[in-house]
């Protein structure tokens, strides 16, 4: 999206000059930070160390706080559209996740959750791994250790009933939602404009 | 001409370290190099990163029911962990090492300890080699009473202005301010050197009272004490 122009981005996938919210770099940072309580000579608390650190059994309340730090950070922003990102596993994940988000996200919100299963998903984690290795030696991967503890399974399909797409209702909001199968990989432009303008259109004829 | 290259300013809350930083901000780098002996600066103050975590615990009360490190209590925070101050400490030295160090450059390095806590005693041993190395210690004294003193007229200034401003909470006056090691450590010296592990650290207490608003004896009063540690600095070298 950040590659195509505002012009084709707007009337292609209807999405106007974008910002992101992405927890990921929240939780990247209090691994750091238990670099810093480990140096203090106190144990981590919420990760594991090492060359490639990653998020630790005892971390899991982490993802909670992501939630409400989205719902903090939210009013700050001002963009026409704005990605919320996030990840969740479990068997109660999105629905958990999803139901601490703030009236204010909610209502104006529509979701696209981009589906692949635990295997593809483990094997593009080590193949982008692999990938950036040959440009740095700070590449990271999700750990394989927290791949297996936190991401195997999620309630996504449950939530949804196996439907392709429709309506959540989310505290009391009525929230589009389209799942978009994101497999085979697609490294072709095309073949992901046609993938992408799909699933991104239908997601807007239901948001309408 | 000397420039210190770390300045670790030292001094109850509200005793006047941020006014010091502030002055040394409004002036042009030529003049604050030969007056003061300060390049360009840099800051790396514990304050910030607590009120991040008091901010965070607001978070975590919401997201688990529970607060890491401190608790709410008027117009502000309390710490009620002080692990948090030794992870200060530590990231102290972690934000160094990501800086581009240069010669035109001067880091303040800026906290607050009380007796209960270790003192200033046990926080300069914490630092790590990398901040101690070429640093000098700014000690800003003023006494409890006027810190106090100085903590209230300055939140009720910013009730002016905001009604979101926020004080020391007494309770954090205390921890800070109450009891305080330096003139045990420095045995009352006005200035010298401390040891701290390796390194010998120049050091001067700078007395900070009575309170100045003029620019003009304030910078007398910093003058003095820079002019004083910069012979220290240079000496001790």
């Amino acid at each position: 999206m950040k590659k195509v122009d505002d012009e084709k981005r707007a009337k292609r996938y209807h999405f106007g000059p974008f910002e992101e919210l992405d927890d990921f770099p929240w939780i990247w940072e209090k691994f750091m930070e238990d670099s810093v309580w480990e140096k203090a000579g106190y144990p981590r608390r919420f990760s594991f160390g090492g060359d490639n650190p990653g998020l630790s059994k005892e971390g899991g309340p982490l993802f909670d706080f992501c939630m409400h730090k989205f719902n903090a950070e939210y009013p700050k922003y001002n963009a026409e559209t704005l990605f919320i990102e996030f990840a969740r596993g479990g068997k109660d994940a999105y629905q958990k996740a999803l139901n601490v988000l703030s009236p204010e996200i909610l209502k104006k919100a529509a979701i696209l959750f981009v589906l692949v299963s635990y295997e593809e998903s483990c094997r593009r984690n080590e193949a982008r791994y692999r990938e950036k290795l040959q440009h740095s030696i700070l590449a990271h991967k999700v750990p394989d250790e927290t791949m297996q503890n936190f991401y195997q399974t999620h309630d996504w399909l449950t939530l949804t009933k196996g439907q392709e797409s429709g309506y959540l209702t989310i505290q009391a909001t009525k929230i589009p939602f389209v799942t978009m199968k994101n497999e085979p990989e697609l490294t072709d432009s095309a073949l992901l404009d046609k993938r992408y303008h799909a699933a991104l259109q239908n997601l807007w004829e239901l948001k309408k | 001409m000397i420039l210190f290259k770390k300045l670790i300013l030292l001094g109850r809350p509200a005793s006047g370290k941020s006014e010091f930083i502030d002055f040394m901000k409004k002036l042009s780098d030529a003049r604050r190099a030969e007056d003061f002996h300060i390049g360009a600066i840099a800051e790396l103050d514990d304050f910030l990163w607590l009120w991040e975590k008091f901010q965070e615990d607001d978070l975590w009360e919401k997201a688990i029911g529970k607060r890491w490190y401190s608790k709410r209590a008027e117009h502000g925070y309390v710490i009620t962990d002080g692990s948090i101050l030794d992870y200060c400490l530590a990231r102290f030295g972690n934000e160094f090492e990501k800086r581009t160090q240069d010669h035109k450059t001067t880091t303040f390095i800026e906290f607050a300890r009380g007796k209960g806590d270790g003192g200033y005693q046990y926080a300069l041993n914490k630092l790590s080699e990398d901040v101690l190395k070429d640093a000098a210690v700014l000690f800003i004294f003023t006494s409890y009473e006027e810190a106090t003193r100085r903590n209230g007229a300055r939140f009720q200034e910013k009730l002016k202005h905001s009604v979101l401003a926020h004080k020391v909470p007494e309770e954090d006056m205390i921890r800070f301010g109450k009891e305080i090691d330096w003139p045990e450590i420095t045995n009352n010296a006005p200035g010298g050197y401390l040891k701290v592990r390796n390194f010998k650290l120049p050091f001067i207490t700078m007395n900070n009272e009575p309170e100045l608003k003029d620019q003009e004896g304030l910078s007398k009063r910093y003058k003095n004490a820079l002019h004083q540690l910069a012979k220290l600095y240079g000496e001790g070298k």
